[in-house]
């Protein structure tokens, strides 16, 4: 039986593109969740760092406010709701000349899992920014 | 009479390994550009860190400014606020930061390692040496990322009491300004978003609404849940805004002005009640009457409007 298979090529190019195909999207598909968790990121810190600038600004904002503005300054990449956002110290506004730390994590879907990279198809993007 | 078919012939139809070729030669060109992706990816992320820490740092170092200040307290706040988000003393130090004076949106440093009581601003600057990544095996030189940020303390614009110029709250609400930012008020009185209010129940002429404008009104009793009468036209916003522009020297009229933030005007006479005061900074304006625009940074989005009178002007024609 195996001997028709031995004389002719017919589909090899097909059988060829079944195992490379896989690897092929994997790779494209390492290149879209890249491009998104950095999206994300970049996204994340410049929220954090808005929200950190109108804790510090003189305005007595409240926690609550500062992560509001958090919230709004996600694009729509985002689910806000599923934002967590804390602030150092817990209880805003600070004295003058005080640091706020602002730390924001978004928990993103993992579209290509590596190997067990992330954990329950999830990967926690962080941001912090300090300011004072 | 058709030739036999050559040997060639079938060489050419030989198909194994055709993918695996083609696919180890996009792969060599697929990894290539993947790598100067993510080299170029790392650049675009430290850039925006770097630019965040400076930010950061220059802002907390321009609170600390003022009288009994030294070089060496604005550098530890900087550098305090800078390592807080993941920068290296080396990197802040490489270009020391300078204090100096913020005019005409520009910067004049003071010398270095000085920072007298007279300094209003702070530029710091970070350097970063990112070494080359994917494409390291080529053996050129790195990139050097800088990221410059200056920040400036406003000058205190004294006598800055409540001028008779009302916004709308709900234009304000729709922009949800930060504070920094820029917005543009326009149209007339009830199609617009702005209006003259009445602060004192004495000034519903366009000759004494010019004057409260150009000379603000200083009354504690003025405040937010106050109802004001408004007025009607706006012939000389204009030649106001004009002469508030006129000033050369510190305090300028323009800038730090307290409005009134109100509810929305209604189309003729009628009421309006203050919310709140904002501080505001003229930025430019244009047309004039109905088609005036006048674009304000808002300064503060809360104000509490100063007791101090300013000098009155003279409206310049």
């Amino acid at each position: 039986m195996f001997q028709a298979f031995k004389e002719t090529e017919r589909g090899s190019v097909f059988v060829e593109a079944v195992i490379v195909m896989p690897l092929l999207l994997l790779l494209i598909a390492g290149m879209i969740q890249f491009g998104y968790f950095f999206g994300l990121l970049s996204n994340l810190r410049s929220a954090s760092t808005l929200a950190a600038r109108s804790a510090v600004l003189g305005t007595g904002l409240s926690a609550t406010e500062v992560c509001d503005n958090a919230r709004r300054a996600l694009s729509s990449m985002f689910d806000p709701t599923r934002l967590t956002c804390a602030t150092n110290p817990v209880t805003l506004p600070v004295a003058a000349n005080s640091p706020v730390t602002i730390s924001l994590s978004y928990p993103a879907p993992v579209i290509a899992s590596f190997g067990g990279f992330g954990s329950e198809g999830v990967w926690t993007v962080r941001a912090d920014t300090t300011m004072q | 009479m058709k030739e036999p078919m050559s040997g060639d012939c079938s060489k050419a139809r030989d198909q194994r390994g055709f993918a695996v070729l083609l696919v180890s030669m996009f792969l060599f060109v697929i990894l290539g550009f993947m790598g100067f992706a993510l080299d170029l990816a790392r650049v675009y992320d430290q850039r925006q860190q770097m630019q965040i820490a400076a930010d950061a740092a220059s802002l907390a170092a321009v609170n600390v400014l003022g009288s009994g200040v030294s070089y060496s307290s604005v550098l530890a706040t900087i550098t305090a606020v800078a390592e807080a988000n993941s920068v290296m003393l080396e990197e802040i130090t490489e270009v020391m930061p300078l204090c100096g004076a913020w005019a005409d949106g520009q910067f004049y440093p003071q010398s270095a390692g000085v920072c007298d009581q007279s300094a209003t601003a702070v530029r710091v600057t970070i350097r970063r040496a990112v070494p080359q990544g994917f494409f390291s095996f080529l053996r050129t030189a790195g990139t050097t990322l800088v990221a410059n940020a200056t920040s400036y303390k406003p000058l205190n614009s004294p006598g800055n009491c409540i001028r008779p110029f009302g916004v709308e709250s709900s234009y304000l609400t729709n922009l949800n300004l930060q504070q920094g930012a820029t917005f543009t008020i326009s149209g007339t009185q009830g199609a617009g978003n702005w209006g003259k209010i009445d602060l004192d129940g004495n000034s519903s002429s366009g000759e004494q609404y010019t004057s409260l404008m150009l000379s603000n009104l200083c009354d504690e009793a003025i405040a937010a849940g106050n109802d004001v009468s408004v007025g009607t036209g706006n012939a000389q916003i204009r030649q106001v805004f004009d002469t508030l522009l006129m000033d050369s020297s510190s305090p300028y009229a323009y800038q730090g002005m307290v409005f009134a933030v109100t509810t929305d005007f209604p189309a003729g006479n009628g009421v309006v009640t203050i919310l709140k005061f904002i501080r505001v900074d003229l930025v430019s304006q244009r047309g004039n009457g109905q088609g005036w625009q006048g674009t304000f940074r808002l300064v503060d989005a809360d104000a509490e409007p100063d007791s101090q009178e300013s000098p009155k002007r003279q409206l310049m024609q």
